[in-house]
């Protein structure tokens, strides 16, 4: 009676070891791994990251302000600083830190490393978005120039992270960034104007004409071949391709806007026919493209033909060909009904 | 060096349009496909055809789930049946009338005792019992179901089941996965390349083992009946020992859910998943080139695969139960090693030793504990001889085998659950190899099994004791 | 030696040494011939009917998993047959639509075979559009015109020829069905008494079109004789990293010269 009683204790007492060293993440093991990488290069390559940000943004920054964002004060800081020096990744006077060329060459390196791992995630795995900006913040600094080069072909080259930030190249090049173009985005989104191009004259005119100005925030309703319709203040207007290719957008992320008449695909009732609209950003990856596959692009026509025990997933008919998706799908296909 | 530049031009071309490239090629091509198609094809209405009218009934709400429970029904009732017969008369001609030529024709040779015993003993003899135990339910099964296949049934199944599966981060297709892993789980594993996500296809085949594969159902009906059915009054014994091996089935299967819905949350999240089933047109199958290609290319595969693994298996077994060394057999010296451990499972170091050199085939895990048993125990009589593995003509011999072993009602329990729960067969372990190219994954999918056998029959055995003394 | 013509047309127009990285063997063989299709297209029966290989095929997307390969005899020739995995498309990153890719582009058989399912054309005809994209040699298999004409499905198959611009041979591959004409039009293909004029995408979305133009032009001066310069700019603004770097290295001219070279030694 004893015995098993003794027994049972001593097995739960393993299984709890067990979980603490091999729980994800927090356990002990996970830990261990993560110790592992230097703290003093993390810090480093801290740094170096939040420096050519800044300097990005054209703005000059001091020791403090480097300090409060490392969240290292005092010796430690110090050690930081006399390594980044050491490494002669960057140049310190009198009070302000400013990169060197190789620092920003080292920097551009921890971007593309971090933003191309980002596209990993989103593209490939089932990771959560809200997981992909602290997975990538620990992976930037234990991946290594390869490995992020087999990733990179293995994604096909992506030029923007999953947020629409610029990937830096091999080369550490970034593009001007003046902003996208109006075919980059779909039919429903909002953005807004961050450039106008003044030359030609006759041009800038006629946008200005239109009461478009940067800083204004758009919907886009129709993107066709040689002209773009959009929705400002409540005003439709039409704009010529000869307009649009002088103005550059940017993205704002807020929640899509549905054009009137619009319902996501999974609310479309058994045995009714719509249109396909677009398929939202928020699907990506082989998701996407499966979609894609089957013919699900917008202007396809598609009905919903039969459904499962709990609604879900439902089938749908698409050039000729019946398609079952679940309704977590089904939720990102935008559709109007005909 | 204007490749380069190329190159070059291309990429700034690459900055401005943006991450939109691949979508807008698929809609241009689709939409040049579409307007060719409305010049070629002319397509009256098809909601009047017989395909449109047959899934009408085999989704319908009320009428698909019991026309599939009654279709999977029959194919395991024909298969169950349809087996019987013809595995009696294999077994019959392989392992007695054979085995017993064989053995007399080594005897007039005068070979040596020692080869005799590896060749004949040993390796012929797993191999022909792994033939006649798992031949024929196969042989039934896997025809069966590629029919459904062909007719494209189950594809409408995999459609049915989906939201159950997809709660637990799995596809529905696993449910056909699982189906054919109730006949084989190597052949499960291989059918698992249906399902294109490779999230949910991994799922698949490292839960494929949760499904009771044929090489275990003899085992779990025979000590359920004899441990399980002799503990309650004899009018129920049949059906407490029938619910008894359900349950086990059905637990199988709640642990591959359990199991998927953990994988998909750990291990792997990093794979990516992209649901999506299509509903092809159903087509009439062609009987006979089914038939055909479905034993060529699962059952003698998979049957192949066993043999190869099961021959090197049966000479272990027989050095195993047959090398003495101050004369004690190694078995022996094991067992008693082992038998502390396998008690704190409600097992014994036989039932340990049995599903270490038995790995090749479940199907000759109860011979090889029985030729144990009777070897460590000594039990004058029963048997062919030492260190050969054997069946008893009757229930009962068995029974009393094992008792003489030392077995008890928990002993019965504990082998079911770990024979539920425990590594897949080697034939099995290779496939997943085969189909994940991965050692990480066939790690996982080979261990983890084990892991929660151990687990389980450990706390069992621990809550039992303290309740029953 | 014989004359060196650009188009000598009983030729095999097949690439022998990249052949031979992606594994065919072809030192028994005059012809290679690749198979594509989508998944579940009743291709594999084709691939079946043609060489009376038993591969087990199935009502199920995605049966084969592997690259199957086999051979025949048709007019005293010898064919090389080689399945490539089905898929709906051969613009993403996945290893099956890499493998078919490159098999088409740099093996460059002497005919791709497309097998297109009869009942669902439209969604089939995108992946016979990226074929044709790629080469100017193939033959296009409406298999299952049965089960369409089932399901009240009607394909004029003369103007869908027209249309695409190959030979289209309506089959019913599993009753065996159309398969001497399909080796017929094979055979025309490769000797020459058919020519190609595979239907090319004009026109992309207006988005994409000016960048496809402006790179395929470069192309076309740097590679005079890339025969599919604007397929191959799409695959760079795809970012397509091994098309990229056969453009950096030069690869992608050599596929021209290597065929010449080839045409040279026989």
């Amino acid at each position: 009676m004893i015995q098993p009683i003794l027994n049972l204790i001593f097995g739960i007492t393993v299984l709890i070891i067990l979980t603490i060293f091999l729980f994800p993440k927090y356990g002990l093991y996970a830990m261990y791994k993560k110790s592992k990488i230097s703290k003093q290069k993390i810090y480093v390559e801290d740094s170096l990251k939040f420096l050519y940000e800044s300097e990005y943004e054209k703005l000059s920054i001091t020791l403090n302000q480097l300090s409060g964002y490392l969240k290292v004060k005092g010796e430690s800081f110090k050690n930081i600083l006399h390594r980044l020096e050491e490494m002669n990744l960057a140049e310190i006077t009198d009070d302000n830190i400013k990169l060197t060329k190789q620092g920003s060459e080292y920097a551009l390196r921890i971007i593309r490393t971090h933003r191309i791992w980002e596209k990993y995630l989103a593209e490939e795995t089932s990771i959560r978005e809200s997981e992909w900006h602290s997975e990538a913040e620990e992976k930037e600094h234990s991946l290594t120039e390869s490995e992020v080069e087999e990733i990179n072909k293995k994604i096909g080259n992506p030029l923007y992270d999953p947020h629409g930030d610029p990937i830096p190249t091999k080369t550490g090049e970034l593009p001007p960034f003046i902003g996208l173009s109006f075919y980059v985005f779909a039919e429903g989104e909002t953005v807004r104007i961050i450039h106008i191009e003044d030359q030609p004259k006759e041009i800038y005119k006629k946008i200005i004409e239109q009461n478009i100005s940067v800083g204004a925030v758009i919907n886009i309703l129709k993107i066709g071949k040689d002209s773009v319709e959009i929705e400002l203040n409540g005003k439709k207007i039409r704009l010529t391709s000869e307009l649009i290719k002088n103005i550059t957008l940017e993205k704002i992320k807020t929640e899509v806007y549905f054009p009137a008449g619009a319902i996501p695909l999974s609310d479309l009732e058994k045995g009714k026919n719509a249109v396909v609209l677009s398929i939202l950003k928020s699907c990506r990856g082989q998701q996407r493209r499966r979609l894609l596959d089957f013919g699900i692009v917008p202007g396809s026509k598609i009905s919903t033909e039969i459904e499962s025990l709990g609604n879900d997933p439902r089938g749908y008919k698409v050039r000729g060909a019946i398609v079952a998706l679940r309704n977590n799908t089904a939720k990102q296909i935008l559709v109007e009904k005909v | 060096m204007n490749k380069k530049n190329i190159i070059k031009k291309a990429e700034k071309y690459r900055w401005e349009i943006g991450d939109d490239f691949h979508d807008a090629v698929i809609e241009t091509i689709y939409k040049e496909a579409s307007s060719i198609a409305e010049n070629t094809v002319t397509d009256k209405n098809v909601s009047s055809t017989l395909d449109f009218k047959l899934d009408r009934i085999l989704t319908s709400k009320i009428y698909g789930f019991p026309i599939m429970l009654a279709l999977l029904a029959i194919v395991f009732w024909l298969t169950i049946q349809g087996a019987n017969i013809p595995s009696a008369f294999l077994s019959y001609l392989l392992v007695d009338l054979l085995h017993g030529l064989l053995k007399s024709f080594s005897a007039f040779l005068s070979m040596p005792n020692f080869i005799d015993g590896i060749l004949i003993d040993g390796a012929y003899l797993s191999a022909a019992w792994v033939v006649s135990v798992m031949l024929p339910p196969m042989a039934i099964f896997f025809p069966l179901f590629t029919l459904l296949e062909d007719f494209g049934y189950l594809p409408r199944v995999a459609f049915n089941l989906d939201g159950i599966y997809q709660r637990v981060g799995a596809h529905g297709k696993q449910a056909l996965t699982m189906t054919m892993g109730f006949g084989c789980n190597a052949a499960g594993v291989v059918a698992s390349r249906i399902i294109d996500s490779p999230r949910e296809r991994l799922i698949a085949i490292i839960t494929n083992n949760f499904s009771l594969c044929n090489g275990r159902w003899p085992t779990q009906i025979l000590i359920a009946t004899i441990f399980i059915g002799s503990v309650v009054p004899s009018y129920v014994a049949g059906i407490v020992s029938s619910a008894a091996v359900i349950f086990i089935a059905v637990l199988g299967v709640l642990f591959s859910f359990a199991v998927s819905w953990s994988l998909s949350n750990s291990l792997l999240k990093g794979v990516g998943s992209a649901f999506s089933l299509e509903l092809p047109p159903y087509r009439p199958p062609r009987f006979w080139q089914t038939i055909y290609t479905s034993l060529i290319d699962r059952t003698l595969i998979v049957l192949w695969r066993a043999v190869v693994f099961a021959a090197p298996a049966g000479v272990v077994i027989w050095l195993v139960a047959n090398v003495e060394i101050n004369n004690i057999t190694l078995a022996k010296y094991f067992v008693d090693f082992s038998n502390p451990f396998g008690m704190m499972l409600g097992l014994n170091g036989v039932i340990l030793l049995a599903y270490i050199i038995a790995i090749p085939a479940n199907e000759i895990v109860l011979p090889t504990i029985l030729m144990l048993t009777t070897l460590t125990v000594n039990i004058a009589g029963a048997g062919v001889g030492n260190g050969v593995l054997f069946e008893t003509d009757s229930i009962n011999a068995t029974a009393e085998i094992l008792k003489a072993g030392g077995w008890t009602t928990l002993t019965g329990l504990s082998i079911m659950l770990f024979s539920l729960l425990h590594n897949p067969c080697s034939t099995t372990i290779y496939t997943i190899y085969k189909e994940t190219k991965s050692m990480k994954w066939t790690f996982v999918a080979t261990f983890l099994p084990i892991l929660l056998g151990v687990i389980v029959c450990f706390f069992t055995a621990q809550v039992w004791r303290i309740f029953a003394g | 030696m014989k004359e060196i013509e650009s188009n000598c047309s009983t030729c095999p127009a097949h690439n022998l040494s990249n052949l031979k990285s992606l594994g065919i063997d072809m030192s028994d063989f005059d012809y290679v011939i690749a198979l594509a299709g989508n998944p579940n297209t009743g291709k594999s029966t084709v691939f079946n009917s043609l060489t009376g290989l038993k591969q087990h095929t199935g009502n199920w997307p995605g049966k084969t998993v592997s690259r199957a390969e086999g051979g025949f005899v048709f007019k005293n020739k010898k064919y090389k047959i080689v399945d490539l995995p089905g898929t709906y498309s051969l613009l993403s990153t996945s290893t099956d639509e890499d493998i078919a890719r490159n098999f088409i582009l740099f093996g460059q058989p002497d005919v791709t075979v497309i097998v297109v399912d009869a009942t669902r054309l439209e969604r089939n005809l995108n992946l016979t559009l990226q074929v044709l994209e790629i080469t100017d040699r193939a033959v296009l298999c409406l298999n299952l015109v049965d089960e369409a004409e089932r399901n009240n499905i009607f394909v004029d198959v003369k103007s869908l020829s027209k249309e695409l611009g190959i030979p289209v041979i309506p089959c019913q591959a599993r009753q065996k069905i159309g398969i001497t004409e399909l080796l017929t039009a094979i055979d025309e293909v490769i000797q020459g008494k058919y020519i190609c004029k595979p239907r090319r995408i004009s026109k992309y979305h207006p988005s994409i079109e000016n960048a496809i133009n402006d790179i395929s032009n470069e192309l076309k001066k740097e590679f005079p004789l890339l025969p599919n310069s604007r397929w191959v700019a799409m695959r760079i603004l795809e970012g397509d990293q091994n098309i990229i770097e056969s453009v950096e290295t030069g690869k992608i001219g050599e596929i021209l010269e290597n065929q010449k070279v080839s045409e040279l030694n026989e």
